[in-house]
Formats: structure tokens, C-alpha cells, sequence
């Protein structure tokens, strides 16, 4: 009866853990969402290089960045999801290299439902 | 809760998601894109575990299968962004026994959200 209980408590252990692990990030540039499915021990290139293959190559990994919303701080390519704790369903803001040193500006199409309220 | 709801699909996707099945990645996002042009990238498997519809869309010999992009022009931006939020809780929570948050819903989008969500049956 106590193995049981806790074979069931292991098997839901490993299953919480399995489920909070998963995270998916909304990365956003212009009128495209890329919805990135990753693990906490994923780096930023690891996002950088799914968004890339989801573009087919259009958008190449060394010409974006990412940046968090209202700070707009940079994020670098080996930090890791984990280390930045950033929650499932977090959106992230890409732009895209205009030349050597210079970047877009910040572009994101709005959303009528949530940016009203905030 | 019912977990026999949804298909023992959903949750190999979400472990093969944590296992970095990386063998084929050529045809692995699918884009939908809304009535303005809004572009959202999913991962193929997430799309089609959730939602039978685009499921039919993206299997047999049509151009959504081959181009891996389907077209929604019935279905405005901010609502189809909510449904591809909706479809990656569905691939997180399937047969699972973990306590299961509620899908955050605002009230304005519901009705839009429903008439989408009828149509994808998802």
C-alpha cells in the first residue's frame, strides 16, 4: 500500500516535472509571432536558430535579437532560459540588423485585447 | 477533468518536444496566417495534435500540406493567437495528472473565441 502510494506520487512527480518544464515562447517582429517551444536549459541561439528554420532561412539566426518587452534589454545568445526565468507564454520582442552596427527599431503589431488594458 | 478527452498523441509530442527530437527538422513549423496577414509559427506537431481540422488540412494531397501554411481569413489575428496559445495547453496538460491551471480566457475575445475554436474543433 506505502509502495504504491509512493510509486504514484513518484509517476506524478516526474509528470509535474515534465509539465513544467515545457515552455513555449511568443517571440514577436512586425506582423509575424513565432510561437518556440524549448526547455529551461535552451540558450537564446537555441531560439534564435528555431526561428530561423520555422523562416526557412529568410530570417538568419546571427542577424536578429531578442529583446524583453518593456525594458527592451538585450538578451545574449548563451544565456539560458532558465538563468533569465523566463515563464511559458512570455512574449519577446526580434528585431532584425539593419547594417554592422545598427538595429530596427522595435516593431510589434498590436494586440487590440491586451494592450488596451495594460 | 477527463483526460480521455484528448489522444495519447498530444503527450508523446510534449516529450518528444523535451527529448530535442531533432532527425527531421525540414518540415517541422506550419504558419497560419489570420484575416490581416498576421503570421504565427507553430511547431507541425503541436497543430496537429490539438485540432482535427488543421490536422485534415495539413495531411493528403492539398497546398497547405505542401507548403506547410494555412490560411484563415475568417479568423482575425488577436483571436488565432489566443486559439495557437490555447493548442500549446492542450499539447502541455494532455493525460496529465499535475493540477491543471485554467486556460486564461478574456471575456471580450469568448465569443470570437468560440466561433473560432467550433470551426477548428479543438
Amino acid at each position: 500500500m506505502a509502495l504504491s502510494s509512493l510509486l504514484f506520487s513518484l509517476v506524478w512527480f516526474v509528470d509535474d516535472y515534465f509539465v513544467h518544464s515545457f515552455r513555449y515562447l511568443r517571440i514577436k517582429r512586425h506582423s509575424q509571432t513565432f510561437f518556440i517551444t524549448c526547455n529551461p536549459d535552451h540558450t537564446i541561439k537555441y531560439v534564435k536558430e528555431q526561428i530561423a528554420l520555422a523562416t526557412k532561412d529568410e530570417l538568419k539566426a546571427d542577424q536578429m535579437r531578442l529583446l524583453l518587452p518593456k525594458k527592451g534589454t538585450v538578451l545574449t545568445d548563451d544565456a539560458t532560459i532558465q538563468t533569465l526565468e523566463i515563464k511559458s507564454d512570455t512574449v519577446l520582442h526580434m528585431v532584425s540588423k539593419i547594417s554592422d552596427n545598427e538595429w530596427e527599431p522595435v516593431d510589434v503589431f498590436p494586440d487590440p485585447i491586451s494592450d488596451k488594458s495594460s | 477533468f477527463t483526460s480521455n478527452k484528448y489522444s495519447n498523441k498530444s503527450s508523446s509530442v510534449f516529450r518528444n518536444t523535451i527529448n530535442m527530437n531533432e532527425d527531421n527538422d525540414e518540415g517541422k513549423y506550419v504558419k497560419l496566417v489570420s484575416s490581416e496577414g498576421q503570421e504565427f509559427f507553430l511547431d507541425k506537431e503541436i497543430a496537429m495534435a490539438s485540432s482535427s481540422t488543421i490536422c485534415k488540412m495539413l495531411e493528403g494531397e492539398f497546398r497547405e500540406a505542401r507548403d506547410n501554411v494555412i490560411q484563415f481569413p475568417a479568423i482575425d489575428g488577436y483571436i488565432l493567437e489566443r486559439v495557437v496559445r490555447y493548442l500549446h495547453y492542450k499539447a502541455q496538460y494532455s493525460n496529465s495528472s499535475a493540477r491543471i491551471p485554467d486556460f486564461p480566457i478574456e471575456p471580450e475575445v469568448a465569443l470570437e473565441l468560440l466561433i473560432a475554436a467550433k470551426y477548428l474543433d479543438c
